[in-house]
Formats: structure tokens, C-alpha cells, sequence
């Protein structure tokens, strides 16, 4: 029997480490110019008639639960060390007020001359949008004092609004005499001409001779170092509120968070706090304008939304018959019956619900397929044998849960790193009039089969003719089922994801095709978990001591981040995620191949982050 | 994880892991922050660095506008202002819970694009899976139409082409590979244009004017503790012990609610709306009396977090002063403690309690509404009548938005997963699930208990039937027939298999007492009928299926069953008489035309057998279904091998078999292939 106690696991340790810690309001030691965020309200009652209601719950042990100190040091010097960076990123908000007395408390006297802004940079991109600037190759670094360097730094945004500051430090080493820390910085504003970012890879020496005093910087050596300017102001601008102009009930709906509506509809429907709620995109009226379809958890009717030539919409859920309150994870609009209109597919707790398009817009249900061991997630469509009509890939995450663990937000994978007691992963065939035929096992995907599947996308990867699919899975590696289709036009599946190099033994959660590098054929973006405090903890030497030396690996790759695998056309895939630069997506999950900026080459788009709270009572 | 078991492990290993995961499950359900407060991230594509190695992209985050702080989820591409650049639908875990972004590239710059939309002809009609090549300027691109990739999300089918700073007038190409349909070329597609692709046909530009979408986003939702939730499913209420204002120990049982509802109050004296809400109780007991209702009052002042006495004088002199007409105590620890646990197991998030919350109970001691902050008179009044009312009224005054389904109307029992598992091919899941649903707990109605039953040892002796296990099969549908003995369709069923089981004696009895329970009811000849078929008794079915034919002599398929059993009974020109009289009344009916040809095509008594017919019955019968049916063409093919046209049979043949594989009929597709195989011989043969 192994003993398994004698770790906590990596998040509760991260938590414990850093909710004592006062002044960790946020994950990211974050710095703003404009305001501080205000104080949250004290969690007992106090005797203020001034305050309405004042909280008066158990305050339960857990939130304070704390982890075997002496094992992760590490993380007792990050959290000095973070504070003491945080504090440096509020100084540079304020560059007019710049002096060596502020920032005395951080440095050590015999701090090194360091550089933080190379000189010498040169454009390695220009078009109508961005400029890119990066340090020659043959630059010499000119390091300077402390206070000159960071003088050079923030000298450009003199005349910059909203000024952000940001470190996040993802590795320390307290093995050295001076322990080393590395981390992200980044800092960035808004100029009269646009925005302008510099960001770079800050690895810190610091002096810490006593493990209750904040540590004080001695060098730092900065290394891919970046600047970015936007001409003409940020490129995207949100226009929701234009959209959705005269529906009163848009806001009241989507202008609450999952929290406050999960703490206002019984958990019975399934509305839970992790938000996985996904979007379809389709014209629903023959128009040629796209709509809008908007799955809702449990409890909340889904929407759509019909767009008018003005680019706003009308609210057509009713009407169309298709505001269901049933817990809806994804929508697909495909013209299964290839009668030339967009029919509609929901993946929902009660499995998979067909609709017909009426040609107008009005849906009725044809079909639902339940899938008994677990309520589909994410759903992909391809004419996989080719025979005309589109059949359906449907991704589920964890099996149906007991009474006992409705509600609780998250899997129980087993083991983390790869685990493989997750939800059964379902094809179902087209066989024309609406009816559709569980063929999983007998094309051959149920290998790997029993996988945490957060997404899944089609595309023919090796340019045979027929697609194949790649599946993303959380807790471990992915899948991707090459498509062998027989002489008879009969197809078989064969998982090569080890092989074809894109297993990507990691968090999974999503998967977009596209052309990266320009060459025709498909590559991949997965994205996945980048966590800090993962990458902090899975490093250090006392982690998962009794595991061998490929399962410590296996942890370590976890949190690294998201994934660009670059089709080499001889049906395998060369790793590209480091030299490209796009690994660090945070805790990502929906990422996607867009040129945003006309240009012709793919950019990528992650969005991320978990689980933001309020309160501050630290970031797990 | 730190302590993630690392393989294969007994429960005794992983118990403490799970623990861990649920009591994270339990942290972030209190409203823990998890890898929050983080910006969403761009990358841009800058193209080959030195060699023709994919470079570094740049961070554009910030500059790029994308870098909000949201938990963000599904992201979407579409060009919904159609500007010719790339705008994105957003989805969020927290408030906003869905963004529009709106590119800003094509306001000023100088760069061209082009978009277009597929319309497939011979593929699947959206053309999912069609791989675009845009040539123009000597550079080519590749895009492919997917539906469903990143998180949960389906982008715009709108194909989008940035193209750059162009020369005027410049022209390019577009290679479509249609999924498993061939190649088309299209020439002079000009930049600028939102283009429609149908296959085959020229392409069509569409000539709309872009909007101009102002940039506005909502403001934040003040936050609020402020709530009133109408439970769809009530959960019963503890009992609770507290202590009234002259010291004497009380109790509230809910089993004992004399027949009325209960509003459960905590309060402070300390808190302004607390005294406001009870002396607005007070002012209108009179209304609350006469709507039954029992009002109970309690101070949590007794309750410390931190372990320093209590202080009742101000409630006391609050009570004193106010001459609550209602009933008045204070709760201690425990009592708050088991109000708190209740609430906190209705909802995926929990909240603190705020002051002042109520409970309202119903008079059976069930909790109906949960109020957070205090709750106006008119809305207590109104949310009384609920307490008796239809499901369906507390269902529209429990959503907070209206809709057009009932959820409870999609009820998942155990039969429901029996069937999806069977569906699946997993025949032990189905089981499994039968067995559940036979032994479900019996409720207070024992009729429908009965039906239930009936029903899933029916779906069990259907599943064994259909893997041809007889046994088994007869003793399901027996237990069924003991819960729903006045089914006689249920006896023919059990019949037919216990007559396959061997068990004839025991069949005829079966098939008897069906008979015996309703005489001249067409439904039961029907299926006596059709079940002597099944367990080839042809002559039997011959009589059932006169006798019912006799009380409808129109009906369709009783004469086609009927011509069956005629043909099985060795009587093939009865059959044909049968099939020929309903051809007179239903010249149009494929499926006459079909079963008549084949018969007359294979029939092995010469003064019926008439192939020449039997090929014109058939061609006609395909024309009529646009040769699409596979069973159909299986006749055409027979009909044509025997008149001698083996190659055409061949053709048809071919036709039926992709048929049958394109809509899943695989063991047909099987059957015609093996047949194919042996015209083939027959063709080569001398």
C-alpha cells in the first residue's frame, strides 16, 4: 500500500500558503495607477446599522487549512518574494515619483547593475496595427545601478493613462546561497498614439537571511524581452451593450455571474459554479447573417438571438421553441437533414437533443440520445465516412455523480496526472431521417476511451481525404483517432496520438486546428492548465518523492502550459510550443486560430482564468 | 497533485485523495478564489524568423484590447459587423457572462480580405470539412470549415481571408476540396467581397452594408445578498429548539405544524432592517393571521464567533418595547447551525446567511421559500398562496426567466438509461438498469408501481428476445404479464417467445387467454396474427389475420401481413390475389408494388412466378421512391437476375448496398453484398 498522506495536494497547498498572507487580494501580483481594489467586508457581523446584512455563515476549518510547512519552503519564499515584487510593480505605476527611497525596502545595498530595457531594439514586426520590438541579437546588455535601470524602464510610459503592472513568479530555487526566483513581467498602458507593453522574463537573486523577513533583490537578469505597441488604442472594443440594445432581460440574465445564480437556483439543475457554458454561430433564418446561440446552466433558459442588418439582435428563444432550462453544455447548428437550413444540436444532461429547422427559425425536437454514463460536454461534427450527411463526435467529462457528490465542482480523476475514469466518449452515426446510431466501438474509438474529454475537433490532419479528430482531455493525454477508411468506403479509428507526438500529457481543455506556420497542412493548438504554483511546487525535489522519475515528468509537463504542435506532413508533429512563445496561457480554456489582423497568418486567442472571487481570501 | 495516487490503487490509497477533492470541491463552493484574476492572452503569428522556421509570436495581450480580466470559457470567430475583420463572441463564468469583441482593424487600415460561405451540392450541404485555398499575389493560404473546435463552441461557417496591403485591382484564386467530393477551381475573386460558394455554381458576391457598432459594455451588477428562492422541490425543515423571552425552553417541530405554515426568522436587534421587518410583521399580523400563518422570531445575539458572552439586553429591551404579537426566542448554536447546513444544501454556492433571512414552511413541515434580507409584506402574502399551489405555478414562480419547457416534464428514470445503454450495444448496462427500475422503492401509488414494473420487465424480456435468449426472455415478459394481467398484448408476447423457449403448451395457454380477453379487438388479432408469423405458424396467422381483416377490411397492413402469411402458408397465389385487390384501391403504393414483384419474381410455383412483371412492378416501385430506398432496389436487382439482366441487377445491386452503408443498415449492406458476390459468379459463370 503506498502512504499517500504524507502530501497535500498541490492546490490546498497553494491555498494554505497564501491566504494568511494579507495583502494577496489577487493571484497575480497585479498593480493598478488608478485605484486600489476597495477592502471586502468583514466576513463576521459587526454592530453597523449602516450595512444592511452582514454575513453571520459557519466559517468552516477548511479555508484554513494548512499544509506541512517545512516540505515547501518554496512556496513561504514565494509568497515573501511575490509581496516584495507587487510592492516594486507599484512603485513603476507611479513613474513621475520614482526614487531610490521607495524603493529601499526592496533591494539589498550591494545590488549587481542589472539591465531591465535592453537598448538597441528592433522592429521584428510592423503592420497597420502592432508594432514589435525585440533586442537585437548581437546586443551587448549595458546593466546599470538599480535605480537608473528602472528609470530606463518606465521612462517611455512618462506620458501613459492606466498603467499595469504585473510579476508572476513560476519557479524559485532556494538551493543556492541566494535564492533565485523566476517570473513574468510585464508592464503596460495607454499612450497618446495607443497602448503601449513591454514584458519580459525577470530572474530575480535575492538576499533572504531569515525566513520571517521579506527577502531584498541583489540582481536580476532579464531575458526575452519585448515591447508592443497598438496603434490607434486597443484593437478590439466591446460592444455587447450596443447588441443587445432594447432586451431589458439580456442584462438581468448574463450580467450575473454562475455565483450568484447558483446561489439562487436548487442545485438539482445542475447549475454548478465552473461556467461551462459554450456558443454556437449560425444563420438560423437563411439571411446570410450570422446568429447567436447561448447555452445556459440548469435553471436558465438558453438563447437565441436572431442579428438584424444593423448588427444588433432580437431575442427569438421563445419563438423558436429552443429556450430550454435543461442544463446545456453545447450547441452545434449543422444541417443534419441537408435540407438547407442550420437544425440545431444541444448537448445537455439529458444527452444529446436533435431539433429541426423549420426553415424560418422555429425548431422542433426530432431526437435525443442519451448517453447513460455521462452527460455530454463538448460536441464536433464531420461527415466522417464520407457519405454526404454530417455525424457527430460527443465528448463527456466525468461520470454521472452520486447524490452525494452533486455539486461539487470538480472531477475525481484517478491517477491525476493520467487518468482514466472519466466519462465514455460517444460517435453517433448519421443514418439519415433523424436517426442517429451509437458506432463508437465498432469504429474503433473506444481506446482511450474513459478520459476527463473537455473539447474535441475534427480535421484531416494527414490529408488523406477524410477527417480525423483530436480530443482534449483534462487529467492526462489526449487523443488523436487517425480516420482508415477501407476499400468498401468502411471506417476504422486508431488512437496514434503517442506516436504522431501530440499525446500532451497535460490539463486539457481545448483544441483548435489550423494552419500556424503557413505551409497548408493542419497544425494544432491545445490548451491547458499553466499554473504557478504548479510549476513552483512540481519542481522542487520533495514532490511526489516515491514516484519515479517519468511520473515526476509527467506532473512537472501538467503545468506548463498550452501546446503548439506544427504538422510535419509525414503524419507527426514537432513541439513548437516553447520556441513559439505561446505556452503560457494561463489557466486556459478556449483558444482559437484567428488572423486578427488581416494579414494572412493564424494568431492565437486564449481565453482563461478559473475561478475569480471577490473575496479576499486568497487564490488556491 | 501532490498525493494523486499513481496508479491502479485500492480505495483505502485514493480515500484521502478524495477527500482532498472534495474539500477543495467544498472551498471553491464557499466562494474561493482558483487560479483567478487572470487576463486572457493574444498572440500574434509574426511569421517566419530567420530560415523558414515558424518565429516567436508576440504577446499582444494588452495591445490587442483581449487581455480582460474574466474567467473566461467558449470564444467564438465571426465577422459579425461584416467590416472584414475578425470579431469574437466571448462566454464567462462571472459577470458578463458573454462579450462581443469587435475588431477596430479595418476602420483606418489599409488591408484587404475576403470572406466567404460554402454550399455543398454532392457533400454534406454545409460542406463541413472543405479545405479553402486562397491564392492571390503569388501567396496562398489554407483554411478549413469545422463545426466545433476550442471550448464548447461553433465559429461562423464564413470563411475569412486577411489578405494584407494589396495592389488595386488585384485578383486571386480559390481551390475548394469539397469533403469526399472533388476539387473546384474558382478564378477573379476579388478582395473585399463577402462571396457565397454554391458547389458547381458560379460564386455570389453579397453586396450589404456594414453597421457601425458602437462600443458600450454593461456595467457591473452591484453585488447582492439580497435574495427570494421559491424551491421547486421541498427539503423537510429540522426541528428546532430555542429558548423564548421569559426563559422557557421551546421547540419547533415540523412534523407538528398543526396544519399551518411557518415563517422562521432570525434577526438581530442590532440590525436596522431586522427591526424593520418584525414591526412591519407586527403592524399587519392580522393579514398574516388570516392567511394561517405562524410566525417564529428568533435572535442569533446568542451565537458568538468568538467565544465572548453574549448580550441579550438589547433584544430583550426590543421585545419588551415592541409586544411582538408573534412568537418571539433565541436560537443558540445548534439551531443556527442546522438553518445554515439546510440552506447550504439547496445551492452549488454557498452563502453566508445574511440578517435578516427567513424561512417560510409549509404545513407540512417542508421548506417552500427561502428570503435573504427581508422580505416585503406583500410578496410574504403572495408567496403563501404558493405554498398550496399547482407544481406548475411554483415552477413559474421559482425561474427567474420564463420558458417554454417544463423541466420536470423530462424526468430520467432508470428505464430511460436502460434504453441508452442498449442503444450503445451495452446489453449488461441495460440490464443492470431494468433491474433497477423493477426494483424501485413502491411509492403511495400502487397502480402505477404496478405499470412500472409492467413495463420494465417488458423492456427486459424485449432486450433478452432480442439476442435470442428465449428462457430468459419468457420469464420477463411472464413477470410482466403478473403486473399488468389485464394486458392481453402483453400474453401474446410472452406467448410467442415461451413458444420459441419450447415451452408450447405453455404458448398456446398464453395465446388462448389472450384471445379469450377481448373478443373482435383488431390491435389484439393484429398481433396474434403477426406473432404465429414470428414463430411460423403460418396457418394460424392466417386465420387471426382473416378474422381481423374481417373487422377492417381496408386496413393496409393487415392485408400485407395478411399476403405473408399466405405466401409462408404455402399459398402464393392467395398472396396474390391479396396484394393484387389492394393495388387496385393503392395504385401507388410502393411497398404493395414491392412485395408483389419480389413474390412474383421468386416464387418457385410456375403458374405464379411471372418475372417480366415482377421487373415492371419493381422499376415502377423505385421510380415512385426516387431509387433511394435499398430494400427496393434489393427487389429491383432480384426481378432483373431473373428475367437474365445479371449486369443490371449488378447496378442496382451496388446502388442498394451504398445505400444501406450510408444510412447504417449495415447487416443489409452484408446480406446484398454476399448476394452481389453471387450474381457475380453467376454473371462469370459459362
Amino acid at each position: 500500500m503506498r502512504a499517500v498522506d504524507f502530501f497535500l495536494i498541490l492546490f490546498l497547498l497553494a491555498a494554505a500558503v497564501s491566504c494568511d498572507s494579507e495583502d494577496r487580494a489577487q493571484a497575480t501580483n497585479e498593480s493598478s495607477a488608478e485605484s486600489e481594489k476597495p477592502k471586502p467586508p468583514a466576513a463576521v457581523p459587526t454592530r453597523n446599522a449602516e450595512i444592511p446584512f452582514a454575513p453571520i455563515g459557519l466559517v468552516d476549518q477548511t479555508l484554513h487549512r494548512e499544509p506541512s510547512r517545512d516540505a515547501w519552503q518554496g512556496e513561504v519564499f514565494n509568497d515573501l518574494a511575490s509581496a516584495q515584487l507587487k510592492a516594486l510593480g507599484k512603485i513603476l505605476v507611479h513613474p513621475a515619483k520614482l526614487s531610490l527611497e521607495n524603493l529601499q525596502k526592496l533591494i539589498h545595498r550591494d545590488f549587481r547593475p542589472s539591465e531591465l530595457r535592453p537598448g538597441g531594439l528592433v522592429v521584428v514586426h510592423q503592420d497597420a496595427a502592432f508594432v514589435v520590438k525585440r533586442p537585437a541579437a548581437d546586443q551587448r546588455p549595458r546593466a546599470r545601478p538599480f535605480l537608473e535601470g528602472i528609470r530606463q524602464l518606465v521612462t517611455p510610459f512618462a506620458e501613459a493613462r492606466e498603467l499595469r503592472t504585473e510579476f508572476k513568479i513560476y519557479s524559485v530555487a532556494l538551493d543556492a546561497g541566494e535564492p533565485v526566483s523566476n517570473s513574468w513581467f510585464q508592464i503596460s498602458g495607454r499612450t497618446p498614439g495607443g497602448t503601449l507593453t513591454m514584458r519580459a522574463k525577470w530572474r530575480c537573486h535575492w538576499n533572504w537571511p531569515s525566513p520571517d523577513e521579506p527577502p531584498t533583490l541583489k540582481a536580476i537578469a532579464i531575458s526575452e524581452f519585448e515591447q508592443t505597441e497598438s496603434l490607434g488604442g486597443p484593437l478590439l472594443s466591446d460592444v455587447t451593450k450596443t447588441v443587445f440594445r432594447g432586451l431589458p432581460e439580456f442584462p438581468k440574465q448574463f450580467n450575473h455571474g454562475m455565483d450568484y445564480w447558483a446561489s439562487r437556483l436548487e442545485s438539482r439543475y445542475g447549475i454548478g459554479l465552473s461556467g461551462w457554458h459554450g456558443l454556437a454561430v449560425g444563420d438560423v433564418n437563411g439571411d446570410g447573417l450570422d446568429d447567436l446561440y447561448v447555452c445556459e446552466p440548469g435553471g436558465l433558459p438558453n438563447r437565441l438571438y436572431i442579428s438584424r442588418p444593423d448588427g444588433t439582435v432580437i431575442d427569438a428563444s421563445a419563438l423558436s421553441g429552443t429556450d430550454f432550462r435543461l442544463q446545456t453544455q453545447c450547441a452545434l447548428f449543422l444541417d443534419l437533414d441537408n435540407d438547407g437550413d442550420q437544425d440545431l444540436t444541444l448537448a445537455t444532461t439529458l444527452g444529446v437533443i436533435f431539433m429541426e429547422n423549420d426553415g424560418r427559425g422555429g425548431f422542433v425536437v426530432k431526437g435525443s440520445k442519451l448517453i447513460p454514463e455521462a452527460a455530454p460536454l463538448g460536441l464536433a461534427a464531420a461527415d466522417f465516412d464520407l457519405d454526404g450527411d454530417l455525424d457527430l463526435y460527443v465528448g463527456c467529462y466525468s461520470l454521472r455523480r452520486s447524490n452525494e457528490e452533486e455539486g461539487q465542482i470538480l472531477g475525481r480523476p484517478i491517477p491525476y496526472h493520467d487518468a482514466n475514469n472519466g466519462g465514455r466518449n460517444v460517435l453517433f452515426r448519421n443514418d439519415r431521417s433523424w436517426r442517429f446510431t451509437d458506432a463508437t466501438r465498432e469504429l474503433g474509438l473506444d481506446q482511450n476511451n474513459r478520459r476527463f474529454t473537455l473539447a474535441a475537433s475534427w480535421d484531416d490532419y494527414d490529408d488523406d481525404g477524410d477527417p480525423d479528430l483530436y480530443v482534449a482531455n483534462d487529467y492526462g493525454r489526449n487523443n488523436l483517432y487517425r480516420n482508415d477508411r477501407d476499400g468498401n468506403g468502411d471506417s476504422k479509428f486508431v488512437d496514434v496520438a503517442k506516436k504522431a507526438g501530440v499525446e500532451d500529457i497535460s490539463a486539457g481543455m481545448s483544441v483548435t486546428w489550423g494552419d500556424a506556420d503557413g505551409d497548408g497542412d493542419r497544425d494544432l493548438y491545445v490548451s491547458n492548465m499553466w499554473s504557478s504554483a504548479g510549476n513552483r511546487v512540481a519542481y522542487q525535489r520533495n514532490f511526489q518523492t516515491e514516484a519515479g522519475e517519468t511520473a515526476r515528468e509527467e506532473f512537472q509537463r501538467h503545468a506548463r502550459g498550452n501546446s503548439l504542435f506544427l504538422n510535419k506532413g509525414d503524419g507527426t508533429f514537432a513541439d513548437a510550443s516553447l520556441t513559439a512563445g505561446v505556452a503560457m496561457g494561463r489557466w486556459a480554456w478556449g483558444s482559437l486560430f484567428a488572423d486578427l489582423n488581416n494579414d494572412g497568418r493564424n494568431d492565437l486567442l486564449v481565453a482563461n482564468g478559473f475561478i475569480t472571487q471577490p473575496d479576499d481570501t486568497g487564490d488556491l | 497533485m501532490a498525493q494523486s495516487p499513481l496508479d491502479a490503487v485500492s480505495p483505502i490509497d485514493i480515500s484521502g485523495y478524495l477527500q482532498n477533492w472534495s474539500a477543495l470541491s467544498a472551498m471553491i463552493g464557499r466562494g474561493r478564489s482558483f487560479s483567478g484574476f487572470e487576463r486572457h492572452c493574444c498572440f500574434l503569428n509574426t511569421g517566419p524568423s530567420s530560415g523558414n522556421e515558424l518565429g516567436r509570436f508576440a504577446d499582444i495581450s494588452a495591445a490587442s484590447g483581449f487581455d480582460l480580466i474574466d474567467d473566461g470559457r467558449a470564444l467564438a470567430r465571426v465577422d459579425w459587423d461584416r467590416d472584414g475583420d475578425l470579431d469574437f463572441w466571448l462566454t464567462n463564468r462571472g459577470a458578463p457572462r458573454l462579450r462581443l469583441l469587435k475588431n477596430n482593424l479595418t476602420r483606418s487600415a489599409n488591408s484587404s480580405w475576403l470572406t466567404i460561405s460554402l454550399q455543398g451540392r454532392t457533400c454534406n450541404r454545409d460542406a463541413i470539412g472543405a479545405v479553402l485555398e486562397f491564392t492571390i499575389a503569388g501567396r496562398k493560404q489554407t483554411r478549413v470549415l469545422r463545426a466545433g473546435e476550442g471550448f464548447q463552441s461553433q465559429s461562423s461557417k464564413r470563411i475569412h481571408f486577411g489578405l494584407g496591403a494589396l495592389p488595386r485591382g488585384e485578383k486571386g484564386q480559390l481551390t475548394v476540396h469539397w469533403p469526399g467530393s472533388g476539387i473546384e477551381t474558382i478564378r477573379d475573386l476579388l478582395p473585399g467581397n463577402h462571396y457565397h460558394l454554391k458547389q458547381g455554381s458560379p460564386p455570389r458576391p453579397d453586396a450589404s452594408s456594414p453597421p457601425d457598432l458602437v462600443a458600450g459594455s454593461f456595467p457591473a451588477s452591484a453585488p447582492t445578498e439580497q435574495a427570494r428562492v421559491v424551491l421547486t422541490q421541498r427539503v423537510p425543515t429540522p426541528v428546532l429548539g430555542y429558548v423564548d423571552f421569559s426563559g422557557a425552553l421551546q421547540k419547533y417541530d415540523p412534523s407538528d405544524t398543526g396544519g399551518r405554515p411557518t415563517l422562521i426568522n432570525l434577526w438581530a436587534s442590532w440590525c436596522t432592517p431586522c427591526v424593520a421587518e418584525l414591526e412591519d410583521f407586527s403592524d399587519h399580523h392580522a393579514s398574516l393571521k388570516a392567511k394561517n400563518l405562524r410566525t417564529l422570531a428568533l435572535t442569533i445575539e446568542a451565537v458568538s464567533d468568538d467565544g465572548s458572552k453574549p448580550d441579550l439586553g438589547d433584544a430583550k429591551k426590543l421585545v419588551r418595547k415592541s409586544k411582538f404579537p408573534f412568537q418571539v426566542g433565541v436560537t443558540d448554536a445548534n439551531g443556527l447551525r442546522l438553518l445554515t447546513v439546510l440552506h447550504s444544501k439547496i445551492f452549488s454556492r454557498e452563502r453566508p446567511l445574511p440578517l435578516p433571512t427567513s424561512f417560510l414552511v409549509d404545513k407540512h413541515g417542508q421548506l417552500a421559500v427561502i428570503y435573504r434580507g427581508p422580505v416585503k409584506l406583500a410578496q410574504l402574502l403572495s408567496d403563501l398562496d404558493l405554498l398550496e399551489a399547482a407544481p406548475v405555478v411554483v415552477f413559474k414562480a421559482a425561474f427567474p426567466f420564463p420558458s417554454s419547457d417544463d423541466l420536470d416534464l423530462f424526468p430520467l428514470g432508470e428505464l430511460d438509461f436502460a434504453r441508452a445503454y442498449q442503444d450503445g450495444g451495452d446489453l449488461e448496462g441495460a440490464r443492470r438498469h431494468a433491474h433497477r427500475a423493477i426494483a424501485a422503492e413502491p411509492t403511495n401509488n400502487p397502480v402505477l408501481d404496478d405499470a412500472n414494473r409492467a413495463r420494465a420487465w417488458y423492456f427486459l424480456g424485449s432486450l433478452e428476445q432480442s439476442t435470442r435468449q428465449w428462457v430468459a426472455a419468457a420469464e420477463a415478459f411472464g413477470k410482466s404479464v403478473e403486473h399488468a394481467p389485464t394486458q392481453p398484448l402483453l400474453k401474446v408476447a410472452h406467448g410467442a417467445v415461451l413458444w420459441q423457449s419450447g415451452a408450447r403448451e405453455a404458448a398456446r395457454k398464453a395465446f388462448a387467454e389472450a384471445a379469450r380477453a377481448k373478443a373482435n379487438d383488431i390491435n389484439l388479432l393484429n398481433a396474434l396474427g403477426k406473432a404465429h408469423l414470428q414463430i411460423e405458424q403460418p396457418g394460424e396467422a392466417v386465420i387471426y389475420l382473416q378474422q381481423a381483416q374481417a373487422l377492417a377490411p381496408e386496413n393496409l397492413t393487415i392485408a400485407l401481413t395478411l399476403a405473408l402469411a399466405h405466401e409462408k402458408a404455402g399459398n402464393p397465389s392467395a398472396a396474390v390475389a391479396e396484394y393484387r385487390r389492394r393495388l387496385q384501391s393503392h395504385p401507388d403504393s410502393a411497398n404493395i408494388k414491392n412485395n408483389l414483384a419480389y413474390l412474383l419474381a421468386t416464387c418457385s410455383d410456375p403458374a405464379v412466378r411471372d418475372p417480366e412483371e415482377a421487373l415492371a412492378l419493381a422499376t415502377q416501385a423505385n421510380a415512385a421512391a426516387n431509387s433511394s430506398n435499398p430494400g427496393l432496389l434489393d427487389t429491383l436487382a432480384t426481378a432483373q437476375a431473373e428475367t437474365g439482366a445479371l449486369s443490371e441487377a449488378l447496378t442496382s445491386l451496388q446502388r442498394a448496398i451504398k445505400l444501406a452503408q450510408e444510412t447504417g443498415k449495415t447487416r443489409l449492406a452484408q446480406e446484398l453484398r454476399k448476394k452481389r458476390g453471387d450474381y457475380a459468379t453467376r454473371q462469370n459463370a459459362p
